[in-house]
């Protein structure tokens, strides 16, 4: 006879733990020297979603995380967590992951890991445990008495992750997660932060490639040149927006779309076009189509994020 | 968390760290096989007790001649062995070979090897010289050959010391020159470390995950705080290790030993702390490891020079540079214990020099932290010293 007792926790973030208010950057302005980092970045991010902070390189993203994270100050504005002022003891509640990754080379990993949650504030007991949860969940307890530069790539890259998570912080701040991970890493990492937000975290990452995440995220901030374009829900963005209409189409005359709004015209094979539409309607296309030859594919698609922003920010 | 907490970890991560590193056991195990060696090689080799001199003559010896030196040496405090040596050049190569401290040739002249001759060869040497002169002059004069032995060997008059030299203050020179020179190595080798420590972590880029939970303060404390307490450590085996030596090949230990360890500890706490935060700012305004012996180095020098002033303090503890240099704060922590310990302070030296350097590091704390401060994340191309230096 065999008793299984599954009340213990294996891995992954402790159930009941989160209960934070939004986290709320208001007016940040940086420069550094003549170059302006931040101009008035405004947003709110709500816990328990995965909200984006998107945006293409040098439009502030890092300086705005490293501002969140106490590790740089704003020439002006200001940071409140649950309606108050963040200060440096509510910050041992955030998790940090840089774009520049680090950690002590020559530490093992269990002990860098509990080393770090220690700094947070946990105790022996508390960090050991905690430690051996989450190097359990990211597939890595194997790992822990192995020194950090004897690890592969992907392994380093989860036991980063696994120094912003290990000590259950109620905010999650990453930035770039993605960026050098394989389709399968980035799988993982999105499951992850899936996890936690539905645990009640808030979780924040930047990313400057807006369609490879775009599915990641709940909520989205696009900003560029240190101020927000672009934000929201994604569904909401991306039904807000007039839809893509894809026509493809046999027959190469283009007299019957004249005078219609067209984005990109590309030829499929010699006989056949595919022709995207932006804020045509839908019924004149389809109708002036059928007249001109016989439809193969007419489909009306969400536009991406990247378009978004790229009509967000002009021409 | 508060900065004390925060900087308690850092330090224990610094202690234990360092303290599992193979390279802080074989620094260790080096330092204290050196301290040893000091100890007990020049105790294996060393004479011991009254110094006896070999003192050969060549050709006839006036009568007299090995009494008069013995009575000589017993003046200096040792014994002699006199005996006749077939040939001149005989005599040079026992001379060459440390066989022979002296040779009397021949009645009229005292040969001494000249390179390397001890002080007290030399004296013997002229009181001899002295002898044979006189030996002569009572020749001269017709004094019957039978009277003058008994009137040259007749015992100098004793010259005697105002400040005594007793093995107490012979072993408590040695202290305070071995603890300098361990003081000076422990604050380049630690101040190396604060240095490298530090840049470790701006270099590896784990900078950033550690400052978004712990201030710069509290991280630069813990560090050297950390690597303070091991370099502690390395003191107190060393010291340990070194008096177990000393008594284990029957050195003398003054009662002031105690007093000579105390001193080194204290200055070399108060120099660990003058120089670890200018040694961690070094380490933060480096990019690269290459680079920070470069940015560390006006530092190392000053400790150097620190050292020269030592040994100038050595051989004359109550002088100018003596009285001078301990309130001179970079220079105080390797000056302080040879003055202390070999001169003649005043009451108030010892009080007015910790002050000056506490107030000093005091100053030097707060620059260098907020050097530390604003290039520890600082990346790409080196920091210029004026931008350190900016408020």
């Amino acid at each position: 006879m065999s008793v299984s007792l599954l009340t213990e926790h294996t891995g992954g973030p402790p159930p009941g733990r989160y209960r934070s208010g939004p986290l709320e950057l208001a007016g940040l302005r940086r420069r550094y020297g003549r170059a302006v980092a931040l101009d008035g970045l405004s947003f709110t991010i709500e816990p328990g979603g995965i909200f984006g902070f998107l945006g293409p390189n040098g439009a502030g993203k890092t300086t705005a995380m490293r501002i969140v994270m106490g590790i740089e100050l704003p020439d002006e504005g200001a940071v409140r967590w649950g309606g108050r002022l963040l200060t440096h003891t509510d910050r041992l509640a955030f998790g940090y992951m840089p774009e520049q990754r680090g950690l002590y080379p020559k530490m093992r990993v269990r002990d860098h890991l509990v080393y770090l949650a220690r700094l947070h504030g946990l105790s022996t007991r508390q960090a050991a445990a905690a430690c051996d949860r989450w190097l359990r969940r990211l597939g890595i307890a194997a790992k822990g008495y192995e020194r950090v530069e004897a690890l592969s790539h992907g392994n380093q890259q989860r036991v980063q992750l696994a120094a912003a998570l290990v000590h259950d912080p109620q905010v999650l701040v990453l930035d770039e997660p993605f960026s050098g991970l394989d389709p399968l890493g980035i799988e993982d990492m999105a499951g992850v932060l899936r996890e936690l937000a539905q645990a009640g975290a808030t979780v924040v990452f930047s990313s400057h490639q807006l369609d490879l995440v775009e599915d990641v995220c709940d909520e989205v901030a696009i900003i560029d040149r240190g101020r927000v374009v672009l934000a929201g829900a994604v569904r909401a963005l991306k039904q807000g927006a007039s839809p893509r209409l894809v026509l493809e189409i046999e027959g190469t005359g283009s007299d019957w779309y004249a005078g219609l709004p067209t984005a990109d015209i590309e030829s499929i094979d010699p006989s056949q076009v595919r022709v995207t539409f932006y804020d045509a309607d839908p019924q004149v296309v389809l109708d002036r189509a059928r007249a001109a030859g016989t439809v193969r594919r007419f489909a009306t698609e969400e536009p991406s994020l990247s378009e978004l922003f790229l009509q967000a920010v002009g021409p | 968390m508060s900065g004390a907490s925060a900087a308690r970890l850092v330090a224990g991560r610094e202690l234990r760290e360092r303290g599992r590193s193979k390279a802080f056991w074989i620094g260790t195990s080096v330092l204290l096989l050196g301290v040893v060696a000091a100890i007990v090689v020049p105790a294996m080799l060393g004479h011991h007790g009254p110094r006896t001199f070999q003192v050969g003559t060549i050709g006839a010896a006036p009568g007299g001649l090995a009494s008069a030196v013995i009575s000589d040496a017993a003046a200096l405090g040792g014994k002699a062995h006199v005996r006749a040596i077939g040939s001149a050049a005989k005599a040079r190569s026992a001379l060459d070979a440390q066989t022979l401290d002296l040779v009397v040739e021949g009645g009229t002249a005292v040969l001494v090897r000249g390179q390397n001759t001890d002080q007290s060869v030399t004296d013997l040497a002229y009181l001899v010289a002295r002898d044979l002169a006189v030996q002569a002059r009572l020749q001269a004069v017709g004094l019957p050959a039978g009277r003058i032995p008994g009137l040259v060997r007749a015992a100098p008059a004793p010259v005697r010391s105002v400040l005594p030299v007793s093995p107490e203050n012979e072993a408590s020179k040695a202290i305070v020159v071995l603890g300098t020179i361990i003081l000076y190595f422990a604050l380049t080798a630690y101040g190396g470390w604060v240095t490298s420590g530090v840049l470790e972590e701006k270099s590896s880029r784990v900078a950033e995950v550690i400052l978004s939970a712990v201030r710069p303060r509290s991280l630069l404390a813990g560090k050297v705080i950390g690597i303070g307490l091991l370099g502690l450590g390395q003191f107190a085996a060393v010291a340990l290790a070194g008096a177990i030596a000393a008594i284990a090949v029957g050195r003398h230990l003054p009662p002031s030993t105690p007093e000579a360890i105390g001193l080194i500890v204290l200055w070399f706490l108060l120099g660990y702390a003058f120089y670890c935060s200018a040694f961690a700012a070094a380490g933060a305004a480096s990019s690269r490891q290459e680079e920070a012996p470069t940015v560390a180095g006006p530092l190392t020098v000053l400790i150097l020079l620190g050292y020269l002033v030592s040994l100038s303090v050595l051989s004359n503890p109550d002088g100018v540079l003596a009285r001078i240099t301990p309130f001179i704060p970079p220079l105080a922590p390797l000056v302080m214990p040879t003055r202390m310990l070999l001169g003649h302070p005043q009451p108030w030296e010892l009080p007015a020099s910790v002050a000056v350097m506490l107030i000093a590091t005091y100053g030097l704390v707060r620059l260098a932290g907020k050097a530390y401060s604003g290039n520890i994340l600082r990346f790409g191309g080196r920091v210029t010293l004026r931008e350190v230096l900016r408020p």
